[in-house]
């Protein structure tokens, strides 16, 4: 609403600071960089100029932010913190294990992670899955494509 | 005649075994990960680009065409049965279709998306056959301004048309633009936000990056929100198909528009088919009468949108092809693969590469003939498939992701990065940032870097070449319009939603 100054509520403040944060961190690093000149620019002015984008966003995002009150259109979906913790650390896992153990295990402990990121799987389940889901991977992708890995470390 | 001869060489490769098998694959493989609700085409993608590698260039780009939109397609079977759209761009078919499935009208819901599906894609492959090689030569002209202009401009479209705040999809672009920046600068071979890591000098895996902003945020948000959708039992016999005389008649005039939408919109370099579908969507409601009726299950905006998605994602291989431009994140892919074989995108491929180019251009319809002719027999199986249980799905789609993104060059850094930026995604989706501006500011980054400097360099330094040059500055004004449009927009609805507060306060009162 026009006229009226509201506060930002707290999920756009987040963002505002996280834009304005990168924004300013790429400035900085990019001065690590040689600036140049228009005619002959280095590879330090192109980052500057995108930092000093992202610092200008966060600031136009705050006055609209201050001068608006957002009204949500639609239920927004809710995120759980269980997937948002298990998830990237299966992941992880794979990558930490794919060639120290080879693909077999790694696939094996990365879907027990990606199973405790849902709360309605059993661990029976997700035992079948895993073995079930290593051999599928080896099949197609060893089997089928070819690709060079080791299937155990 | 020349039409028509290239013409002949692109049926020539797309009927030859190896395009008609791929394309059967790819489409095939496509419809199958677009039905499955909550793995969109780009996860998909990740798991089969290590697979291209091993083809030759033309069947490659087959199966990735095919591939891409068959799940555009599949995407729409889930959205009318579940109303669980597979990606954003089905998100529309669910406002009519699943309503038309709750009245019993499944089947001939089914039916005439598939059929819609069929006249957009023929639209486009028309688009494509006729502006490929007049787009190229326009384009083989452009210089180093024209070419940051036209970068400029599409960054531009991908914050404009996608709805939302446009300051935070600009502020996207941005992030993608300065994640683009990782790595070995070309101009001068320094080092940029490496922070001493080795594994970073060859810069950031896209596959990585797209998957971890996309595809796993949409993993979490399923798994947050699981609700036990309601499966419509649709009537798959080829009677409980058959549209009535009425619905052919309302759903003619709209398949044309929605496929005429598509098409212009997916030409542009920037614009993702969703913002296609949206956009038919709301020119149906636009022209529909009675206008209030919309959302009860009209026919007219199924299939609208459903041509303009269909036609849209094929003719956003007009730019990546004829420009070197990638539209969307998709192209981005295709782009990429397309590379790793040595094939550069651009105004030169068609001259170079012509039986890639024209094959390409066959085989989008050759795959939707298939489509079309597969897709009616198959839909009883698909109603099938969608009873898989999503907790087998998920880690299945996460572990195929990650031996994905590792076999594409070996590396488990790559799957780290996929790791960091599932991270980031989960905190944008939380923050209301959209990925997919982000995404192409990673892909178009360095092109635009690049361009700007040596159109810098040219001028020596003056920027106002930019507005000098014709071409450029037609560009760029568009790109301003475009701005301002939609800034006008929204201030407009902002003004007319707090003119309904203030009445809702008043009546309160």
């Amino acid at each position: 609403m026009f006229g009226r100054v509201t506060l930002p509520e707290k999920r756009e403040t987040i963002a505002i600071g996280t834009i304005f944060a990168i924004g300013s961190l790429a400035i900085a690093e990019a001065s690590n960089y040689r600036f140049g000149w228009l005619n002959q620019p280095g590879p330090g002015f192109f980052p500057t100029l995108v930092g000093a984008f992202l610092v200008a966003m966060a600031l136009l995002m705050s006055i609209d932010a201050v001068l608006s009150r957002p009204v949500l259109a639609y239920k927004e979906d809710r995120m759980r913190l269980r997937p948002i913790l298990f998830i990237p650390c299966a992941v992880g896992a794979f990558a930490a294990l794919v060639e120290s153990w080879g693909l077999a295990p790694a696939i094996f402990v990365s879907t027990q992670l990606a199973a405790l990121a849902d709360e309605q799987s059993t661990i029976a389940q997700s035992l079948v899955l895993a073995v079930a889901a290593s051999i599928l991977v080896v099949v197609v992708f060893i089997g089928l494509l070819g690709l060079p890995i080791d299937v155990w470390g | 005649m020349e039409f028509l001869q290239n013409l002949t060489l692109g049926f020539t490769v797309a009927l030859g075994w190896e395009g008609l098998l791929y394309c059967l694959i790819g489409v095939t493989f496509g419809m199958f990960i677009g039905v499955l609700p909550g793995i969109g085409a780009i996860s998909a993608i990740s798991m089969l680009l290590p697979l291209t590698f091993h083809l030759d260039p033309a069947p490659a780009i087959i199966l990735l065409a095919g591939f891409y939109y068959g799940s555009q397609y599949g995407g729409s079977i889930s959205s009318i049965l579940l109303n669980l759209p597979g990606g954003p761009s089905s998100a529309v078919t669910c406002l009519e279709g699943h309503p038309m499935a709750m009245r019993g009208r499944a089947g001939v819901a089914l039916f005439m998306t598939t059929v819609a599906s069929f006249v957009g894609g023929t639209f486009a492959f028309l688009l494509m056959a006729v502006l490929a090689v007049p787009l190229a030569s326009m384009a083989v002209k452009f210089g180093a301004p024209e070419y940051t202009a036209l970068l400029a401009m599409s960054l531009v479209f991908s914050s404009t048309l996608l709805g939302g705040s446009i300051i935070k999809s600009l502020a996207m672009v941005a992030l993608g633009i300065l994640l683009g920046l990782v790595g070995i600068d070309n101009s001068t071979a320094e080092l940029r936000y490496t922070f001493g890591l080795f594994d970073l000098y060859d810069g950031l895996s896209l596959a990585a990056i797209a998957m971890g902003l996309l595809g796993i945020p949409e993993i979490v948000l399923k798994l947050s929100n699981r609700e036990r959708a309601t499966t419509i039992r649709p009537d798959t016999s080829l009677r409980g198909m058959m549209p009535e005389r009425r619905e052919v008649r309302d759903s003619v005039f709209p398949i044309a528009r929605g496929s005429v939408v598509g098409g212009l919109i997916g030409m542009l370099p920037g614009s993702a088919p969703s913002i296609s579908s949206f956009m038919s969507y709301a020119l149906e409601r636009l022209v529909g009468r009675p206008p209030q009726t919309f959302g009860t299950g009209r026919i007219e905006g199924l299939v609208a949108p459903e041509a303009a998605n269909n036609a849209s994602a094929q003719a956003a291989f007009i730019p990546t092809m004829t420009l070197g431009v990638p539209g969307d994140p998709m192209m981005a892919l295709v782009m990429g693969a397309l590379l790793i074989h040595g094939v550069t995108p651009g105004p030169r491929l068609v001259a170079q590469h012509p039986e890639l180019f024209w094959g390409l251009v066959a085989s989008f319809w050759v795959g939707n003939l298939m489509l079309l002719l597969l897709n009616i027999p198959l839909i009883g199986i698909w109603v099938r498939i969608l009873k898989i249980p999503s907790d087998i799905l998920f880690p299945l789609t996460l572990i195929f992701v990650s031996v994905g993104v590792y076999s594409i060059r070996n590396s488990p850094f790559d799957v780290y990065v996929l790791m960091g930026a599932s991270i980031l995604g989960c905190l944008l989706t939380y923050l209301r940032f959209s990925a997919i501006p982000l995404l192409l500011g990673l892909v178009l980054g360095p092109m635009l870097e690049q361009n700007l400097r040596q159109a810098l360099m040219l001028s020596n330094g003056d920027p106002a070449i930019f507005l000098q040059r014709p071409i450029s500055l037609g560009f760029l004004v568009v790109g301003i319009l475009c701005v301002f449009a939609t800034a006008l927009v929204a201030v407009l609805r902002r003004r007319q939603r707090s003119q309904i507060v203030a009445a809702d306060g008043r009546a309160a009162d």
